[in-house]
């Protein structure tokens, strides 16, 4: 049975809306934002915990950041797939970051990353099984209760597969969505790199995600290793996930997207031009009015 | 299989895992498809250890080269159960893993080396305040010296160190300019132990060698006496050593300090 929250508060932005294509705030960047007298992105994403551990600079940027730009907060370490997930420090601190910033979106990963007091900082792929969904909505329903809001969790790219997954990864995705309540952070690369890896119909993917559930969209570059594709974040989108991109758009409507680009991080000037790929391709095809401008004024979903 | 030690095997294998990849493989095949490409995850962890050791040990890091820096960081992966969740606090214990270490018989002051650059890291994500500004400082002086407290920012710390440690991190930091001058291998101890103040200043972190007498006095500012209270125990530190009033800068020192951010308000 679908639960109920409404004790969460709606995604909240000051009663503001969050559209277009952002991009990931890193070091490089921070004196081309500070320095520029108009805004270059409508919002930025950042690394929650790179904010999370710290009172010195990392968190005095941010905060001056935050003064002209919506922050999504993205985070790396939930582990919202662990056994056993007690990671009350880590709440603890993110509940902090959440007040003290107030993020227009809140958002980690369908994945775990360590167990007990044992992290591994990977994204690490999950076995598609009832076991797994049962322990990650009881971690969603422990997260959401705590930050008082709505999560979100990407889908993560990955490289091998489990024996025992009774499932597809879109019904297993689709399934967590309808018992948790929480929103999906749709990575397009990741299905891309994905369906490559497996030998999965990408479109398929997208086709059987449920539309309402989708908040943000990333995009990112990846690379050939072998016989596989691996998500490195350090190079342009390539066409084949702009297409898909395209078909998303499509089909989900214009929703607020993101383009991630983590290693080998470019000058400001290049990553500004894909951003501006992905913009021309939300405005110019016109999709079904900016669905996805989240409407702040009342709850995004019924739960 | 359970959830629970599906993951613990993983975890193990990502972390303590030194077979073949062709052997690791023939064992995660049980349950996992694709094992082959199960490297990716194991090479990922090393990879992210020996990005955050670099990014605090820039020092001790160059010291060690390239491959003595690769062999030391694995055993640290394996030393070190990371509980924290940011890279930074991933390799907190990596001084005390060099001081038992073997390499610190060829480097001797590589641990405690390790400790400064932990210690200048540490200073970087600490909180701060509004410093004490130059005028009010004055102000100070000028209305009630005698009763004066000065708070020190938490991002100060101080260090102590049989070894020139700011030449080792200069040297390191400028090896161009050291001009071979500076051989790591014959750095001798120093006469007596060395003090150092941690600061930073609009948002850098520095460090400054301290004398032992401007050492003494920090320590006696810093633990909440007010300014004659110090002054007066500084100069009985100074009879005891032999010191005379000209060693004694304490107007100079406190606006150096008030200079570069280390009071607040």
């Amino acid at each position: 049975m679908k639960r109920k929250m409404e004790h969460l508060r709606p995604d909240n932005l000051q009663g503001n809306v969050v559209q277009g294509v952002g991009i990931g705030l890193r070091p490089k960047h921070y004196q081309n934002l500070f320095d520029s007298p108009s805004k270059l992105v409508p919002w930025v994403e950042v690394i929650s915990e790179n904010y999370m551990f710290t009172e010195g600079r990392p968190l005095f940027v941010l905060e001056k950041v935050r003064q002209d730009y919506p922050v999504a907060l993205h985070g790396v370490s939930m582990s919202i797939g662990s056994f056993r997930n007690n990671r009350e420090t880590y709440l603890d601190a993110l509940s902090r970051l959440i007040e003290r910033i107030d993020p227009w979106i809140v958002s980690d990963h369908f994945c775990w990353t360590g167990l007990g007091n044992h992290n591994s900082f990977d994204l690490l792929p999950l076995p598609f099984n009832e076991q797994s969904i049962g322990t990650i909505v009881e971690n969603i329903d422990r997260v959401q209760n705590k930050i008082k809001r709505r999560i979100y969790l990407e889908n993560v790219s990955a490289y091998i597969g489990f024996r025992h997954s009774q499932i597809s990864e879109v019904e297993f995705i689709n399934e967590i969505l309808w018992q948790s309540g929480c929103g999906l952070l749709l990575d397009i690369n990741n299905v891309y790199v994905n369906a490559h890896n497996f030998g999965l119909d990408a479109q398929g993917y997208i086709d059987r995600i449920d539309p309402s559930s989708i908040g943000e969209i990333h995009l990112a570059g990846h690379s050939v290793v072998d016989d596989f594709l691996f998500d490195t974040h350090d190079g342009p989108v390539c066409d084949e996930v702009w297409d898909l991109y395209r078909y998303a758009l499509q089909r989900f409507g214009n929703i607020p997207t993101l383009i991630e680009w983590d290693e080998s991080i470019p000058e400001l000037e290049r990553l500004l031009r894909e951003r501006q790929l992905a913009e021309n391709l939300m405005m110019g095809g016109k999709y079904a009015v900016a669905r996805h401008a989240i409407d702040y004024s009342r709850p995004h979903h019924q739960w | 299989m359970q959830l629970q030690d599906m993951q613990s095997i993983i975890l193990d294998r990502i972390i303590n895992g030194n077979e073949s990849a062709e052997a690791e493989s023939k064992k995660l095949s049980e349950f996992i498809e694709y094992p082959d490409r199960f490297f990716i995850y194991k090479n990922g962890y090393f990879e992210r250890i020996k990005a955050a050791l670099l990014e605090t040990y820039g020092c001790t890091t160059h010291v060690l080269g390239e491959n003595a820096f690769e062999e030391i960081a694995s055993g640290y992966q394996r030393y070190k159960k990371i509980a924290a969740y940011d890279l930074f606090g991933a390799c907190d214990d990596f001084p005390e893993y060099i001081r038992t270490s073997k390499v610190s018989e060829i480097y001797p002051f590589l641990a405690e080396l390790a400790e400064f650059e932990l210690k200048c890291a540490k200073s970087f994500h600490e909180k701060g305040f509004t410093p004490i500004s130059l005028a009010s400082f004055a102000n100070i002086l000028r209305n009630n010296p005698e009763k004066a407290i000065f708070k020190v920012q938490p991002y100060v710390s101080t260090n102590i160190s049989n070894w020139p440690l700011i030449d080792i991190c200069n040297a390191m930091r400028n090896p161009q300019e050291d001009q071979g001058l500076f051989n790591i291998d014959a750095i001798k101890k120093c006469e007596s132990p060395e003090w150092q103040i941690i600061f930073r200043r609009n948002w850098q972190v520095k460090s400054e060698r301290l004398s032992k007498e401007q050492a003494a006095f920090f320590e006696l500012i810093r633990s909440g006496v007010n300014l004659s209270a110090a002054c007066a125990s500084l100069e009985i530190y100074a009879a005891e050593n032999g010191l005379s009033e000209r060693d004694l800068r304490v107007h100079e020192w406190l606006c150096h300090w008030v200079q570069n951010d280390v009071f607040y308000a």
